[in-house]
């Protein structure tokens, strides 16, 4: 393998790298907490419902 | 329509719309129910002494299955652990361990206890819950490990399944815990007497910061009120702080400091006062109260001497209180 080559394989290398951080992150940022959850969510207990705004 | 729900687990009593998490990031408002994202998703596990919680009067040296999520009902500014107690469980990685597993898991490592800790337990109080039912059962200890800020009903269902408990007692004033941590001391204060009064032993850490809460008036304010309240039996451990979050611009904790919280401590009357953070320190030992030879000497987490002989002192046969066998 030429210098040239190993060049072109390094820097497609690279950018294959960088193009898998940038779509791990995205799918990091588009979850959300309850979608990485696989079961339902537990039921909290120690609560109550409220005619009381939200403030 | 009542659309508004009104946790009831924690003081600050948020109230959330459809869709609204609370002041902890973990409990949310979901088609009409509060949901809590922390049940069985820490992302933490530990297996470590139990000196590092630090819990020095119960199992020395046994190992204690550590977990946490994230979320937190504090922020305080000087929080130690804030990479996972500030932030939601989406920007945390976390492993799916149901309370079963947590169990299975502890008693296969050969840990005597679970312990629920680094953020605080408070806010994942239905997963420490069914996990500590299910320890009891199996025999190991349920060691919690907060900052206490919980409501009386919650902290007295939980009780009965907990056995030992180390209690952040930030400071002794209501205006420390205001600017400190956006909360208040009476529920603080409240959480331990009632852990005291329902059978859980329980520790006590301050951790002293450099122009906070470090003056020998409001030191022997809080020694005070942690013999008259708690007994001179209740271990009172003075923790160094270290440059964090949002109170980079401090120095550390003078070890001149700890020596005067300790000394004050020793003053009043406490039996058992510890200066933590600082291994080798005299202050981490445990002295006989009656004989003052050292019982447990310790250098950081690990014990080099234990002179304990069925819960009393092998020199002068004194009682020291704690849990020393199961």
């Amino acid at each position: 393998m030429t210098r040239r080559e190993f060049l072109k394989r390094m820097y497609g290398f690279t950018v294959g790298l960088f193009a898998l951080y940038v779509l791990r992150t995205l799918a990091i940022f588009t979850k959300t907490s309850e979608d990485r959850h696989s079961r339902p969510l537990k039921k909290a207990q120690f609560y109550r419902r409220s005619d009381r705004l939200a403030g | 329509m009542n659309k508004i729900i009104e946790c009831e687990l924690c003081p600050r009593h948020c109230r959330l719309a459809e869709g609204e998490r609370g002041d902890c990031r973990v409990r949310i408002h979901l088609d009409g129910e509060l949901k809590t994202l922390a049940y069985a998703n820490p992302c933490s596990v530990h297996i470590d002494p139990i000196e590092k919680k630090p819990l020095y009067h119960v199992l020395p040296t046994s190992g204690s299955f550590s977990i946490a999520t994230a979320g937190c009902n504090l922020h305080c500014k000087y929080c130690q652990n804030w990479q996972i107690s500030q932030r939601p469980p989406e920007e945390t990685q976390n492993y799916e361990l149901s309370p079963e597993a947590v169990v299975r898991e502890a008693l296969s490592s050969g840990c005597r206890s679970i312990a629920y800790t680094y953020s605080d337990p408070i806010i994942f109080y239905e997963y420490v819950y069914d996990t500590a039912r299910l320890a009891k059962d199996k025999g190991l200890l349920n060691v919690f490990v907060t900052a206490g800020y919980i409501e009386q009903p919650p902290l007295k269902k939980l009780c009965p399944y907990l056995d030992a408990a180390n209690v952040d007692l930030k400071g002794i004033t209501d205006e420390f815990y205001q600017s400190m941590s956006d909360a208040h001391l009476k529920p603080v204060q409240d959480c331990i007497l009632t852990m005291k009064r329902l059978g859980v032993w329980v520790e006590i850490t301050n951790l002293v910061v450099p122009t906070w809460n470090d003056s020998p008036g409001d030191v022997r304010a809080l020694v005070r009120w942690v013999k008259e309240s708690c007994g001179a039996d209740t271990p009172l451990h003075f923790s160094k702080f270290s440059p964090m979050h949002q109170l980079k611009n401090l120095p550390p904790t003078p070890v001149s400091t700890l020596d005067m919280a300790w000394e004050i401590a020793k003053s009043e009357g406490l039996h058992y006062a510890y200066i933590g953070n600082i291994p080798g320190h005299p202050g981490n030992n445990t002295y006989c109260p009656g004989c003052k030879n050292i019982l447990i000497k310790r250098i950081g987490y690990t014990i080099t001497e234990n002179h304990l002989a069925d819960g009393r002192c092998e020199f002068c046969q004194h009682p020291i209180a704690g849990i020393w066998t199961r």
